[in-house]
C-alpha cells in the first residue's frame, strides 16, 4: 500500500510520461535548466517505435509539483540526482539509456555513480561539470557572468511585461494561445529558477566524472557559449572509455536547433 | 508616385532596432537603428550571431530560457537583454521576437530600455534586500517564539533545526549539545558523518567552542588540521560544514552544523542570522536548565521556587536583545505588596512567609507560558514578558492584582495583601536600547507611581 502511494507521488511529482514500445529498451529523457520535458517534443518521435520512451520533468520546471520543493534538497545535484533514481526504481527500469541535455547531464553522472545498475548508457548533451573557471580549469565564466544571469532571470520574472506590454508595438497577428501553451510547458516558479540558476551554473561536480563507470558518449554541439568544445573535451578526458561526437548544429539546444541530426546521432551511438 | 522609399526609410530609420535572424541565430538582415546602437555597421553585423552581442548573464538566458521558448512558442515577448555595443559598454533592451516562415527565420524588435533598466535595477536591488531582510525578521519571531514556549531542552534544539533549515537551506543540518562527559549528543536533525568520524581525530566543533566563531570546513582544506573530516565529507559528497557554536557567557552549550552539497559563498547577513540563532538557542538552554534546577530546588523550599535577582536581571538582558531582533515589544512587571510588613509585625515571619508562597503561586497561575516569575526581595516580584504590549502587558498585571487581592489561607480577616504593579515597556525602535538595569528601575518608578495613586493599581511607564 505504501510503496504504491509512494509510487503515485514520485510520477506525479516529477509529471513521468511514459509511451513508445513497452518491450523496448528503456530510454529516459531528462531536459536542462530553463524549459521543461517540451524540448524533447521534436527528437521523441525517432524513437517511440522501438524504445520505451520515459520523459519528466525536474521539480519546480515543467508539470512537475512545486510543492515538492525543498531547498536544502534541491540545494545540489544530489537532490535532482535522488529524484531520477526514484523514478528509474518505481518504473522498475533496468539497462537505461539516459539522455540528459545541459545540467541534466550531470544529474545523470551524478546518479549512475551512485547506482550504475539501473544504467546501461549514459548519453551526455551539452555538459558541462563546472561552469566557472578555477586556476587553469576553463568553464567558461566568471562569477560575475552568473551574477549577471541572475540579474537577467529576476528583470524578467519582475513582470515588467504586463506594465510595459502597451508601450511596445506587438505582433498582432500572432494568437495569443501561444503564450498559454508556454505557460504551461516552460512554467517556471521565479524563486525556484533562480535557486535552480544558482545550483545549476555554482556546482562543481568534476571529481564525479572520473567515478563513472557507465558507457558514456558526450555531444558535443559546435558554436555552444554554454558548454564549450574545451568543457566537451575535459568531460570525455575525465570519463574513461567514453565517445566524443561533435555535433554540427549550432547553440546550447540541439533538440530544439537541429532534432533530426540529434535523434540519428544518439540512435547510432546507442551500444 | 512610389511609397516604397518612405516605407524602406521607416525600416531603415525605425524608431527600433529591427533584425531578421536564422534559426541558429545568424544574423540576416539589420536596420541601421540597431547597428547605430551598437556602435557597428552592417557589413559587419550581417553574418555574426546574434549571443555574441549579448553579455554573458544574457547570453546564458539567452541560450536557456529566451531560445526554447521562442522554438516552443513560435515567439518571446519584452524579454529583458543586455547586448554589448563595440566599445564594450552594456546596452540594455527589450526584445520581441517571432518565428517566420518555413526555415523559421526570427524576426526581432529591440527597444532601447536604458531608463527603464537603471529603475529597475534599483528595483531590484531593493527587492532582493527587502526578501533576505523579510527572511530573517521571519526566521527570528518564528525561532524566538518557539524558543520561549520551548520547556524542554529537545524542543529548542527542535525548534533550532526548523529555524536553520528554513534559514540556510543547507542539505543536512544537526543540533548537538554536549553531555556530562563532553560528547556531542545528536538533538534534531541528522549527522550525515555519524560512524565516519575516528574517535582521535580533531574536532572542529570543539574549536568554535574554544575560539567562540563559526568555524566552516569544506573539502578544498585538505591541507588544514581535519583531514578525517574532509575525507568524511568527501566520502558522502558533501562540499562543506558550517559549524556554529552554542554558548552562553563562556560556557560551551553544544554546535549547530550545517552540512552543504555544494560552494557556498556565506553573506554578512548569513553570519548575522546563525549567530543571532545560535544565541537565541543557547539562552533558552540556559533558561530551561535553570528551571529545571529551580524546579528541582523548589522541592526543598517553596520560596526559593522563583528565578532570583540575578536570574531576573539575565532574563530582562535576554528579553532587550531578543526584542531588538524581533521587533517585538518586552514588558517589564514589577510588584510590590501593599500591606505585607503589618501581617509580618503583627502575626511573625512564619505568617509573612506562607503569604510570600501564596502570593508566588498566585502571579505564576497569572503569568503566560514562557513568561519568567521572579523574587527580586523582600515582598517585591518581577515578571519578564516578552512579545508583550501594553494592552497584553495591563492584562497580565490586572489577573494578578485581582489573584492576589483575594483573602489568603491562614490570615484572619481584616488582614490582606494587595499589589501595587508598575509596569515598563520597551519598545523596540530608533531610541537607544536601554540596558536590563535601566528597565527594571524604570519598572519600579512605575510601581511608585501605582502606590503614590493609591495602592492596589497598576502603572505604566514606556521607555
Amino acid at each position: 500500500m505504501t510503496t504504491q502511494a509512494a509510487a503515485t507521488d514520485v510520477l506525479l511529482r516529477n509529471n513521468v510520461h511514459v509511451l513508445g514500445n513497452p518491450a523496448g529498451r528503456p530510454l529516459v529523457f531528462a531536459h536542462g535548466f530553463g524549459c521543461s520535458q517540451e524540448i524533447w517534443r521534436a527528437v521523441v518521435p525517432y524513437f517511440v517505435r522501438d524504445y520505451r520512451v520515459v520523459l519528466f520533468d525536474h521539480v519546480g520546471a515543467g508539470g512537475s509539483d512545486t510543492s515538492a520543493y525543498d531547498r536544502g534538497k534541491y540545494d545540489s545535484l544530489d537532490g535532482y540526482a535522488r529524484d531520477l533514481l526514484e523514478i528509474l526504481a518505481v518504473l522498475d527500469l533496468t539497462d537505461v539509456v539516459f539522455v540528459g541535455h545541459s545540467v541534466s547531464a550531470m544529474i545523470g553522472v551524478v546518479a549512475s555513480v551512485d547506482d550504475p545498475s539501473r544504467f546501461g548508457q549514459l548519453v551526455l548533451v551539452g555538459p558541462s561539470p563546472r561552469y566557472v573557471d578555477q586556476g587553469a580549469y576553463r568553464g567558461g565564466f566568471t562569477q560575475t557572468d552568473i551574477d549577471g544571469l541572475l540579474d537577467s532571470l529576476d528583470a524578467n520574472y519582475l513582470g515588467w511585461s504586463a506594465a510595459m506590454a502597451p508601450v511596445i508595438a506587438g505582433n498582432a497577428d500572432r494568437p495569443e494561445v501561444g503564450a498559454e501553451l508556454t505557460g504551461l510547458f516552460c512554467a517556471t516558479d521565479p524563486m525556484i529558477a533562480r535557486h535552480f540558476a544558482r545550483v545549476t551554473f555554482l556546482s562543481d561536480n568534476r571529481r564525479d566524472l572520473a567515478r563513472v563507470t557507465v558507457p558514456t558518449v558526450v555531444l558535443q554541439c559546435s558554436d555552444d557559449v554554454i558548454a564549450p568544445a574545451v568543457v566537451g573535451d575535459y568531460v570525455h578526458d575525465q570519463i574513461a572509455g567514453s565517445t566524443l561526437v561533435t555535433l554540427t548544429s549550432t547553440g546550447h539546444t540541439p533538440s530544439l536547433s537541429d532534432p533530426d541530426e540529434l535523434a540519428a546521432v544518439i540512435r547510432a551511438n546507442i551500444a | 508616385m512610389t511609397l516604397v522609399a518612405p516605407f524602406e526609410e521607416l525600416y531603415r530609420q525605425a524608431p527600433c532596432g529591427l533584425i531578421v535572424a536564422d534559426a541558429d541565430g545568424v544574423v540576416l538582415e539589420a536596420n541601421d537603428t540597431i547597428t547605430e546602437w551598437l556602435g557597428t555597421d552592417r557589413a559587419a553585423f550581417v553574418g555574426s550571431r546574434l549571443p555574441d552581442h549579448l553579455d554573458a548573464g544574457s547570453r546564458l538566458f539567452y541560450e536557456t530560457r529566451h531560445m526554447p521558448v521562442l522554438a516552443l512558442q513560435g515567439e518571446v515577448r519584452e524579454v529583458s537583454l543586455t547586448m554589448l555595443r563595440t566599445d564594450g559598454t552594456a546596452l540594455a533592451v527589450l526584445v520581441n521576437s517571432t518565428v517566420r516562415g518555413d526555415a523559421g527565420d526570427v524576426h526581432t524588435a529591440i527597444f532601447d530600455a536604458s531608463e527603464r533598466a537603471e529603475y529597475e535595477r534599483a528595483l531590484l536591488e531593493s527587492r532582493r534586500l527587502a526578501e533576505s531582510s523579510e527572511i530573517r525578521v521571519r526566521v527570528l519571531q518564528a525561532s524566538s517564539g518557539a524558543f520561549v514556549s520551548s520547556t524542554t531542552e529537545e524542543q529548542i534544539c527542535g525548534a533550532l533545526l526548523a529555524a536553520a533549515s528554513e534559514a540556510f537551506s543547507a542539505t543536512a543540518t544537526g543540533v548537538f549539545l554536549l553531555d556530562d562527559e563532553g560528547e556531542y549528543v545528536l538533538m534534531a536533525g541528522v549527522h550525515p558523518l555519524d560512524g565516519l568520524l575516528p574517535k582521535s581525530a580533531p574536532r572542529a566543533s570543539d574549536a568554535a567552542l574554544v575560539e567562540d566563531k563559526t568555524i566552516t570546513v569544506s573539502v578544498r582544506d585538505v591541507d588544514g588540521p581535519y583531514t578525517a573530516l574532509v575525507a568524511a565529507l568527501e566520502a558522502q559528497r558533501l562540499d562543506s560544514v558550517s559549524i556554529i557554536p552554542l554558548l552562553r557567557s563562556g560556557v560551551p552549550i553544544g554546535v549547530l552544523a550545517c552540512f552543504f552539497a555544494r560552494e557556498h559563498d556565506f553573506d554578512t547577513q548569513f553570519a548575522d542570522l546563525q549567530a543571532a540563532l545560535s544565541r537565541q538557542a543557547a539562552q533558552a538552554i540556559v533558561r530551561v536548565r535553570l528551571q529545571n534546577e529551580l524546579e528541582r530546588l523548589a522541592l526543598h523550599d517553596q520560596l526559593i521556587g522563583l528565578a532570583n535577582r540575578s536570574v531576573i536581571q539575565d532574563t530582562v538582558g535576554w528579553g532587550i536583545e531578543r526584542a531588538l531582533l524581533t521587533h517585538r515589544p518586552l514588558a517589564v512587571l514589577f510588584l510590590d505588596l501593599d500591606g505585607f510588613k503589618g501581617i509580618n509585625d503583627q502575626l511573625g515571619h512564619a505568617a509573612g512567609d506562607s503569604v510570600l508562597v501564596q502570593v508566588s503561586d498566585r502571579i505564576r497561575a497569572g503569568v503566560r507560558t514562557g513568561d519568567t516569575v521572579g523574587r527580586y526581595g523582600g515582598d517585591e516580584f518581577v515578571v519578564v514578558c516578552e512579545d508583550a504590549d501594553r494592552e497584553a502587558a495591563a492584562s497580565i498585571a490586572r489577573r494578578i492584582r485581582e489573584a492576589v487581592a483575594a483573602r489568603l489561607d491562614g490570615i484572619p480577616d481584616p488582614l490582606r495583601v494587595t499589589a501595587s504593579v508598575g509596569v515598563a515597556i520597551y519598545l523596540p525602535g530608533d531610541l537607544v536600547e536601554p540596558t536590563n538595569d535601566e528597565l527594571l528601575s524604570l519598572a519600579d518608578s512605575a510601581m511608585y507611581l501605582a502606590k503614590s495613586a493609591g495602592k492596589d493599581r497598576v502603572a505604566f511607564l514606556h521607555h
